[in-house]
C-alpha cells in the first residue's frame, strides 16, 4: 500500500504540476484581456452606451459612426455593445435596464415593440431635447413623427423607413416573356388578377424542386398585412394610436378572405410553395421564385443574388395598404448622461450624418425626402432595369399608402404574434384544412390571450 | 486532523474488518462527529456558493413568483397564489406541460440505451480509436443554429433525407416540424445528435471495470450476452443512474431547438415547457408568472429525481 | 490445476495466439463488422461539419441557391481569412481560452473535492445535503438570470468575466454528481486502509482518489471546456466591452435578423471555432483508456481477502 501510495504521487505530481504551469502560462498571457487590463481606457468625459443588433454589414457602419462622433465630440465615449437581435436583445435590453445601467441609445430590435419601450418605462421623452437644440423635422413624413410619439410628446425619432413591396426576378419575366409590373402605385391595371395570371403564367408545376419554378409567394407580415389587402384588420384603430388591444375581429369577413387566398395560393392555383418547402428553398433568393411580397428588408437581403430582380408595388385586392417598417432610435429614461445620450441621438438622427451614412450602407428607406434622390441613385446600382425616378415613385407611393405595422406600435405585440402563428399554421401546412374554422378558433385565443395580457392603460406621456 | 485516533486504532493488523467487529460506542460517536466535521468541511465551498450566488437568486424568484413582477425596473406588488391559480388554468401552459412530459418520455430513455451502445462500440480495441470518438462526440458542441438548419434538411417531408428512407421502407412521409403530432418525435430525433456528452460518461466508466471479472465469466462459461448483462450493466449502473437522471432534468428544460425553428409551433405542438416560460420573462413581461411556472417545475423535477435516487438504491452496485 | 491454468492462459492470451480456426473467422468477422458500423455511424456523425465545409467554400450568393451545390467553383477558401478578420475571431477565441482555463481548474478542483465528501465522508444527512446540491440544477435558468445580475451588479462585477469564473471554484451540481458516481465506484479498502496509515481526507483525495480517477477527471475538463466555450447567455448578459468577448459571441456577430445573417462566413468561422474543442477532446479522451494497473491490484485484494 505504500509503495502505491507513492508511486502515484510521485507520477500524479509532475503531470499536475505541468498542466497547472501550463495554465497558469495561458492565463496570464491571456488574462490580461480577460479582466480588460490594457484595453483602452477613456480618460475624462462622458461614456454612453449604444446597444446594437449583430449585423455583419451593418456593424462596420456602427464603428465609423462611433469614431466620426467622437472626433467631433471628443468630451463623449460611445461604448457600443452587440448583442444578436430578437429575444437575445430583449434579455440584454432588460437585464441592463433592471441593473441601472441601461443602455442609452437603442432600439426595437428585439421582439418587443416601440409601444412596449414606452410603457415600461425604457423610453425617454425627447421633446424637451427637440425643443433646446431646436431640432429640425423639415423633410421628414409628419405621419412617421406621428406614430412614435404620444399626445405631441416625441419617444423616437426615424431614422429608417420603408414599406412591403412585391420584388421580383427580371430574369424569369424575360424568360417567360411576362411583362415586367408597373411602379405606380395608383396604376389602374396592377390588380390581384393581373398578378394571379403573371404567377400562373411563371409558374413551372413540375415533381421534381430541380425544375420548379414558384409564381408568387406572399411572404408579407405581420400577418395582418394580407387582411389589410383585403380592406380589414384582425385589430382596431385604436390600438395603433394607444397601444392597446382591447378587442380583435379575426373572425371578420376581410380577414377570412385573405387567410382563405394565402391557403389558395398554395393548394388551389399551386403557385406558392408550402410553408417547408419554402424555408428549404431559402425563398427568393434560391431563384425559384419569381414573385415575392415581402418587406422592406428585400432591399438589402437580396443584394447578394445571383439573378436580376426589381421591385413593384403591391398589387391592389381590395386597398393596396402596405406596412411601413419604420425603425427609430430612443433613449433610456434612466439615462445616467441624457444630455451627452441626446448629442449622440442628435448626431444618429441627422440627415446629413447618421441618417445619410445608415442609408448609405444599408439600402433602407430614408424618411427625409431630402435623402431620397440619393437613395434612389444607390438602388438603381442593385436594381438597374429601374430609373431613378421610378424608384422614387415606388417608394413614396409605399409611404404615402402605407401606415405603420402593428408589431412596432402594439404593448406586448409579441404575445399576439405567437399566437397567430401558431393557430394559423395548420391552415397553410395542410391541403385539407379551410379558413372558416381557423380563425374561429383564432377569435378565442386571441381573447384568451387578451385576458392573459391583462388590463393595460392607454400610453401616457411620462411626467 | 486529530490523528490520535487513528493511532489507537492501528494497534492490530490493518484488516479493517477486525475494527469493524468490535465497536466501541464512544468511539464510534467521536468518529461520528469528527466525520460530519469532515463533511462540512470538505463541502465549505459549495456551501459558500450557494449562499453567497445561488441560493438568493433561488429564493429571490421564490419571492417573486408570488408578485406581478415585470421583469423591469417597476416594483413588483404583491398578489399572493394568483399566478399559481392562473397557470392551473391557462391552457397553453398545460399544452407545454403535456408536451414536455412526451419530450421526456421518448428521449430519456432512447439517449439512454443508444449512448450506452455507442461507448460499447467505442471501447472496442479499434485503430483509429481516438478519432471514432471525437467524431461522436463532435455534433454534440457544434451550435445549435447549424444544427437546427441541418436537421430541417433532413426532416423536410418533401425532399428530406428521412421521409426518403422512410418511403424507401413503404411508410408514407411524416409532415416532421409541420405536423403538430410528429414535432416532438421530429425534436427526439434532433436530440440524438447530442449523444456525445452521455456517452463519454459511458466511456469513462465502462474503464473503471476491471477485466479479471470478464475473465473469470469467461472461465466459468458465460457468454457475451451473460458478462454484458451480469457484469457491464450492473458495473455501469452508478453512470446510468448518472445519466439517467441529468437526462430527465436536462429533457425537461429543453429550449434552444425549439425557439430556433419552430418558436413552439405548429398549433403549440413544440410548446416546450422552457420556450414558454422564457417567452413569458422576457418577451411578455410576466416575470412573476414565469417564476411561478419554474417552481411548479422544480418540485415536479424535485419528486422525480427523489424517486429515482430512491430506486436506485436496489438496483444501483457501487463498489465501496 | 494444470488444465485450468493452460485454458486461463489460453483466454488471456493474444488473439492471434487461439489454435481453433472457427474462433479466429468468428473474431475477425466481428472485427470488420465493427469497423463497418464504425465508418457508416462516423459519416452520419460528420454529417454536420461536412455541411458546414459545404457551405463556408461558397460566395455569398451560393448559398441559398437550389438545388444545392457541394461547393462553389472555384471553392471560396478564401473564406476562412476574411472570416478571421472580420470580426475578430482569433481574439475571441485567446479570450475564450484563458476563460475556459480558468474554470477548467476551478470546476476540477472544487467539484473534485465536494464529490469526495459525497462519495466517502460518512455523514448522517449526507444524502439529503446531496439532493439539495441537484435541487439547484433543477431549476430553469431564466429566472435566475436578473436576480443573478443584480447580485453581482452589487460586488461590482458587472462587465468582467467574475461572475463566470468564480461559482466554478465552488462546485457545478452537474460535476459533482458525476464524480460523486465516479468516486463510489473505487474499492473501498484503499480508502480504508490510507485511513489506517494515517492519511486525512484532503491526502486520500489528492494521493488516493484523484490519480485513480483519471477517466472521470478527463470527462469534468470535457464537459467543463465544452460547456464554457459554447455559452452565449452568461457572456451575453455580464460583458459590455467588445475586445473581451468570447468566441461564443464573436460567432453571433455573423448572425443578423431578416435574412442578413452570412452564413459562408459564419460557417469558416464555426468551423475554426471547433478546433480547440477538437483538440481538447481528443487529447483528454486519451485518459479514457483502461486503467490495467488498477484492475489486477483491486482484483488481487480482494482474492487475498477472501483467502
Amino acid at each position: 500500500m505504500h509503495n502505491l501510495l507513492e508511486k502515484k504521487n510521485i507520477l500524479f505530481t509532475k503531470d499536475a504540476f505541468l498542466n497547472i504551469l501550463l495554465f497558469f502560462v495561458l492565463f496570464s498571457i491571456t488574462g490580461c484581456s480577460v479582466l480588460g487590463v490594457g484595453t483602452n481606457t477613456f480618460k475624462g468625459g462622458v461614456t454612453i452606451t449604444w446597444l446594437v443588433r449583430t449585423d455583419p454589414q451593418i456593424n462596420p457602419w456602427e464603428i465609423k459612426t462611433v469614431s466620426d462622433f467622437e472626433a467631433s465630440h471628443p468630451n463623449i465615449h460611445v461604448k457600443i455593445v452587440m448583442s444578436p437581435s430578437g429575444a437575445n436583445y430583449d434579455q440584454k435590453l432588460e437585464t441592463m435596464e433592471v441593473g441601472w445601467e441601461p443602455a442609452d441609445i437603442f432600439s426595437h430590435w428585439g421582439n418587443n415593440s416601440w409601444a412596449d419601450a414606452v410603457y415600461r418605462g425604457y423610453a425617454a421623452d425627447l421633446t424637451p431635447y427637440i425643443n433646446a437644440s431646436h431640432f429640425s423635422f423639415a423633410g421628414m413624413d409628419p405621419k412617421l413623427l406621428q406614430e412614435y410619439s404620444v399626445k405631441d410628446h416625441v419617444y423616437a425619432i426615424p431614422f429608417a423607413t420603408g414599406g412591403s413591396y412585391l420584388f421580383y426576378n427580371v430574369d424569369l419575366f424575360q424568360k417567360a416573356h411576362v411583362p415586367l409590373p408597373p411602379t405606380s402605385w395608383d396604376d389602374p391595371n396592377w390588380t390581384w388578377n393581373t398578378v394571379l395570371k403573371d404567377a400562373q403564367a411563371l409558374n413551372v408545376a413540375n415533381q421534381s424542386l430541380n425544375q420548379r419554378v414558384y409564381g408568387l409567394s406572399d411572404d408579407l407580415w405581420p400577418e395582418n398585412a394580407n387582411a389589410w389587402l383585403f380592406g380589414g384588420d384582425i385589430f382596431q384603430p385604436s390600438t395603433y394610436t394607444t397601444g392597446v388591444v382591447d378587442t380583435v375581429q379575426a373572425n371578420s369577413q376581410p380577414v377570412e378572405q385573405a387567410e382563405q387566398w394565402k391557403h389558395d395560393l398554395i393548394y388551389k392555383y399551386q403557385v406558392s410553395p408550402t410553408p417547408t418547402d419554402a424555408s428549404l428553398l431559402n425563398g427568393f433568393l434560391s431563384g425559384k421564385v419569381a414573385m415575392d411580397m415581402t418587406g422592406v428588408w428585400g432591399f438589402w437581403t437580396y443584394q447578394p443574388a445571383s439573378f436580376h430582380w426589381a421591385v413593384a408595388p403591391l398589387p391592389r385586392i381590395q386597398t393596396d395598404k402596405d406596412v411601413l417598417f419604420t425603425d427609430p432610435w430612443m433613449m433610456a429614461k434612466d439615462s445616467h448622461h441624457p444630455q451627452e445620450a441626446w448629442q449622440f441621438l442628435q448626431w444618429l438622427c441627422d440627415p446629413s450624418h447618421g441618417a445619410k451614412t445608415y442609408m448609405e450602407t444599408s439600402g433602407a428607406v430614408p424618411p427625409w425626402s431630402q435623402l431620397l434622390p440619393e437613395w434612389a441613385a444607390n438602388t438603381h446600382k442593385t436594381i438597374p432595369s429601374l430609373n431613378i425616378n421610378q424608384l422614387e415613385q415606388i417608394a413614396q407611393g409605399s409611404l404615402a399608402h402605407g401606415q405603420e405595422s402593428i408589431n412596432h406600435l402594439a404593448i406586448s405585440y409579441g404575445q399576439y404574434n405567437d399566437v397567430i402563428s401558431n393557430v394559423l399554421s395548420p391552415l397553410f401546412s395542410n391541403r385539407g384544412v379551410s379558413a372558416p374554422n381557423i380563425i374561429n378558433q383564432l377569435q378565442q385565443q386571441m381573447e384568451a390571450t387578451i385576458k392573459q395580457v391583462g388590463p393595460l392603460k392607454p400610453l401616457q406621456t411620462s411626467k | 486532523m486529530d490523528v490520535s485516533n487513528a493511532q489507537v486504532l492501528d494497534t492490530s493488523s490493518t484488516q479493517a474488518s477486525e475494527i469493524r467487529r468490535q465497536p466501541r460506542r464512544n468511539r464510534s460517536g467521536r468518529l461520528e462527529a469528527r466525520e460530519a466535521r469532515a463533511f462540512w468541511l470538505l463541502i465549505s465551498p459549495w456551501i459558500i456558493g450557494f449562499i453567497a450566488s445561488t441560493g438568493g437568486p433561488i429564493i429571490a424568484s421564490l419571492v417573486l413568483s408570488f408578485t406581478d413582477y415585470t421583469g423591469t425596473a417597476q416594483f413588483p406588488t404583491f398578489v399572493g397564489l394568483q399566478n399559481y391559480q392562473m397557470l392551473s388554468i391557462d391552457p397553453i401552459f398545460l399544452k407545454s406541460l403535456a408536451v414536455t412530459i412526451y419530450y421526456v418520455i421518448l428521449s430519456v430513455p432512447l439517449s439512454l440505451i443508444l449512448s450506452l451502445l455507442l461507448a460499447l462500440l467505442l471501447n472496442q480495441r479499434v485503430r483509429f480509436q481516438g478519432v471514432f470518438r471525437t467524431i461522436f462526440y463532435l455534433p454534440s458542441i457544434v451550435s445549435g443554429v447549424v444544427i437546427s438548419l441541418l436537421w430541417q434538411w433532413i426532416l423536410n417531408p418533401d425532399f428530406g433525407l428521412l421521409n426518403f428512407a422512410l418511403h424507401f421502407l413503404n411508410i408514407p412521409a411524416v409532415l416532421w416540424f409541420q405536423d403538430e403530432r410528429a414535432v416532438v418525435p421530429a425534436f427526439v430525433l434532433m436530440s440524438l445528435w447530442g449523444l456525445g456528452g452521455p456517452m463519454v460518461i459511458f466511456l469513462a466508466s465502462l474503464q473503471g471495470i476491471p477485466s479479471d471479472l470478464y475473465e473469470a465469466a469467461s472461465l466459468d462459461g458465460a457468454n457475451n450476452w451473460n458478462k454484458f448483462l451480469h457484469i457491464t450493466i450492473p458495473m455501469l449502473s452508478p453512470a446510468i443512474l448518472l445519466n439517467l437522471i441529468t437526462g430527465v432534468i436536462t429533457a425537461f428544460q429543453i429550449f434552444v431547438p425549439a425557439y430556433v425553428i419552430t418558436q413552439g409551433g405548429p398549433n403549440y405542438g413544440s410548446e416546450f415547457y422552457a420556450l414558454y416560460l422564457f417567452n413569458n420573462a422576457f418577451q411578455y413581461f410576466k416575470f412573476g408568472y414565469a417564476a411561478g411556472q419554474a417552481w411548479i417545475l422544480f418540485i415536479i423535477i424535485l419528486a422525480l429525481t427523489i424517486l429515482l435516487l430512491q430506486l436506485s438504491k436496489r438496483f444501483v452496485y457501487y463498489e465501496s | 490445476m494444470a488444465v485450468q491454468a493452460r485454458s486461463r492462459s489460453k483466454m488471456q492470451a493474444e488473439t492471434t495466439y487461439t489454435v481453433r480456426d472457427t474462433t479466429l473467422w468468428r473474431k475477425r468477422v466481428s472485427k470488420t463488422l465493427i469497423y463497418v458500423l464504425l465508418i457508416v455511424l462516423a459519416l452520419v456523425f460528420l454529417a454536420p461539419l461536412l455541411w458546414m465545409l459545404s457551405t463556408a467554400l461558397k460566395t455569398e450568393g451560393d448559398v441559398s441557391l437550389f438545388p444545392p451545390i457541394i461547393a462553389s467553383n472555384p471553392p471560396q477558401w478564401y473564406n476562412f481569412v476574411t472570416a478571421l478578420i472580420k470580426v475578430p475571431i482569433p481574439q475571441y477565441m485567446l479570450n475564450t481560452v484563458a476563460y475556459c482555463a480558468a474554470t477548467i481548474i476551478g470546476d476540477l478542483l472544487s467539484s473534485s473535492l465536494i464529490a469526495y465528501a459525497f462519495a466517502h465522508v460518512r455523514f448522517r444527512y449526507r444524502e439529503v445535503v446531496f439532493i439539495l446540491v441537484l435541487a439547484t440544477m433543477m431549476i430553469p435558468y431564466q429566472v435566475l438570470i436578473i436576480p443573478q445580475f443584480l447580485l453581482f451588479r452589487s460586488l461590482g462585477w458587472i462587465d468582467t468575466y467574475l461572475p463566470l469564473i468564480v461559482p466554478t471554484y465552488f462546485g457545478s451540481p452537474f460535476l459533482i454528481f458525476l464524480l460523486r458516481q465516479s468516486f463510489r465506484m473505487l474499492p473501498r479498502e484503499y480508502i480504508e486502509a490510507a485511513k489506517l496509515d494515517g492519511a486525512n481526507h484532503l491526502t486520500i483525495w489528492w494521493r488516493i482518489i484523484l490519480p485513480l480517477s483519471k477517466p472521470a477527471l478527463a470527462a469534468v475538463a470535457i464537459f467543463s471546456f465544452m460547456y464554457h466555450w459554447n455559452d452565449l447567455i452568461g457572456p451575453l448578459i455580464y460583458l459590455n466591452t467588445n475586445e473581451e468577448y468570447p468566441i461564443s459571441l464573436g460567432l453571433s456577430q455573423y448572425t443578423a435578423a431578416l435574412g442578413g445573417t452570412q452564413w459562408n462566413l459564419l460557417m469558416a468561422a464555426s468551423l475554426v471555432a471547433l478546433i480547440p474543442c477538437i483538440l481538447v477532446f481528443f487529447f483528454s479522451q486519451r485518459y479514457i483508456v483502461q486503467g490495467i494497473a488498477v484492475a489486477r491490484v483491486t482484483t488481487n485484494e480482494r482474492e487475498n481477502a477472501n483467502a
